[in-house]
């Protein structure tokens, strides 16, 4: 029986909305827009809340959130500023090691910038919401094979622009 | 996922890993904006939801068809209608009036008073101005916000009674939790307790009798140190009558009576006060007896 009821879009929404969210926000590095449209994409989903089935539903909320973003603009080389957060586990670092993270983190910042989108989605999915390939497989609706491919995509050509500014 | 953000690293350990592994250490540490909380997203879908119910595509005959437009027309002018306009609600002199608002909140009207609220989706956005009296007995819901020319009244699922008129403005609760606020200034009242405009400033008062404040819903009226001014001008309300007075106004009464019977009451009030009053037709005219103090 198809369908999804609101007890099971409330658990979905609050398991889902950051993944999506930042999805869209490593497509487009507008926090504002990633919003809206992780917004608009689970408004549409309730809308559609009879048809759907459940195995398909994450795949479904990253397709609508996709198309969204086609349909605003096309995305350019993109600048991303994102929080820090140094501090490993209780002990905060010694300040000698968190500027030499930060200079690091800053490179690599504007190296993702500059990423081509299909590599940096998956590399930031992977990174920052520690999804795994399946996991980002699953999402996108590719094959483990492709994320693979895009991933080692991104590390290479981060490495290159990094190591060439150094 | 938190495992995976917790990983330590040591300056040694990073400083001997290769460009990649820097890379795929130092990424794991970005964070994305972090936005509005997912809650108040999560409200703004289902409100949203609610404005844009989708609606249910039926095939029907072609003459049908005619025949729904000129239906859908005229609930279009209703829906128009209802959307844009305001619902109104007077009470007229010696009139007391109980209406459900749509979120199946109570409210009793006292006599010259007027209520009104936006007939757009009300559940989601309670709204209400008022002039003069009323009691609210407000479902649990998303806030009640009740405006009066004097100030504000916030609630969420309680029972209260509300009075604004001219300049006297005093709120009563008798369950649950209002924000009144006014001219800048905010009280949290609880129940047992009255708040009450005192020239610019809120006053919290606690109450003998809480319910006292609301018996006139049952037709009893109970003053306590009130200006006989103030009395008269319930008299007027209650009794769709004009009253005029000569002698003090500021003398101060405490007194219960009720709106049945305008000479009894009457009585109740002039007696002790060493009062006069005379009828004709609807106007009274009370003055002091002379003589005595």
């Amino acid at each position: 029986m198809p369908g999804i009821d609101h007890a099971r879009f409330a658990k979905l929404f609050y398991e889902m909305y950051t993944p999506v969210k930042n999805y869209v926000y490593y497509k487009t590095g507008d926090s504002e827009v990633a919003e809206d449209i992780a917004q608009d994409a689970f408004l549409r989903l309730w809308e559609k809340k009879e048809e759907i089935r459940e195995e398909s539903v994450k795949s479904l909320l990253f397709t609508i959130s996709g198309n969204l973003c086609k349909n605003r603009f096309e995305h350019q080389r993109v600048v991303f500023d994102f929080a820090k957060n140094y501090q490993s586990g209780d002990k905060p670092v010694s300040p000698e090691f968190e500027l030499e993270q930060k200079e690091f983190g800053k490179k690599l910042e504007n190296a993702i910038g500059a990423l081509n989108e299909k590599s940096r989605v998956v590399f930031l999915m992977n990174r920052i919401d520690g999804l795994t390939y399946n996991e980002i497989a699953t999402n996108l609706g590719l094959s483990v094979k492709a994320i693979e491919k895009r991933m080692k995509k991104a590390l290479d050509e981060l490495k290159r622009t990094i190591e060439y500014k150094i | 996922m938190n495992d995976f953000k917790k990983h330590t690293i040591t300056p040694d350990e990073f400083r001997s890993m290769d460009t990649a592994g820097k890379i795929m250490e130092i990424a794991r540490n970005f964070e994305p904006p972090q936005g509005k909380p997912a809650d108040e997203v999560f409200n703004a879908i289902l409100q949203r939801a609610e404005a844009s119910e989708p609606v249910k595509k039926i095939r029907l005959p072609r003459y049908f068809q005619s025949a729904a437009a000129v239906v859908l027309l005229l609930i279009g002018f209703y829906t128009v209608k209802t959307v844009f306009s305001e619902e109104k609600v007077k009470t007229h002199l010696a009139e007391q009036r109980e209406l459900l608002l749509p979120d199946q909140s109570k409210v009793v009207l006292n006599a010259d008073s007027k209520l009104s609220w936006s007939g757009k989706n009300f559940n989601a956005n309670r709204k209400l101005s008022l002039k003069g009296e009323a009691f609210f007995s407000v479902t649990k819901g998303k806030a009640f916000v009740i405006s009066t020319p004097n100030g504000k009244v916030e609630v969420l699922g309680t029972e209260l009674n509300v009075f604004s008129r001219n300049k006297e403005f005093w709120v009563s609760c008798l369950s649950g939790k209002v924000k009144v606020s006014s001219k800048g200034e905010t009280q949290i009242i609880v129940p047992g307790e009255k708040v009450k405009l005192v020239g610019k400033q809120l006053v919290k008062a606690s109450c003998k009798d809480i319910t006292q404040t609301v018996s006139w819903k049952e037709g009893l009226f109970y003053f306590e140190d009130k200006p006989l001014v103030s009395i008269f001008d319930v008299l007027e309300r209650q009794f769709n009558v004009s009253v005029k007075f000569n002698g003090n106004k500021d003398r101060l009464i405490t007194v219960t009576f009720s709106n049945k019977n305008l000479e009894e009451t009457l009585n109740i009030i002039c007696v002790p006060m060493n009062l006069k009053y005379e009828i004709k037709n609807n106007k009274i005219s009370i003055s002091e007896i002379p003589g005595k103090s």
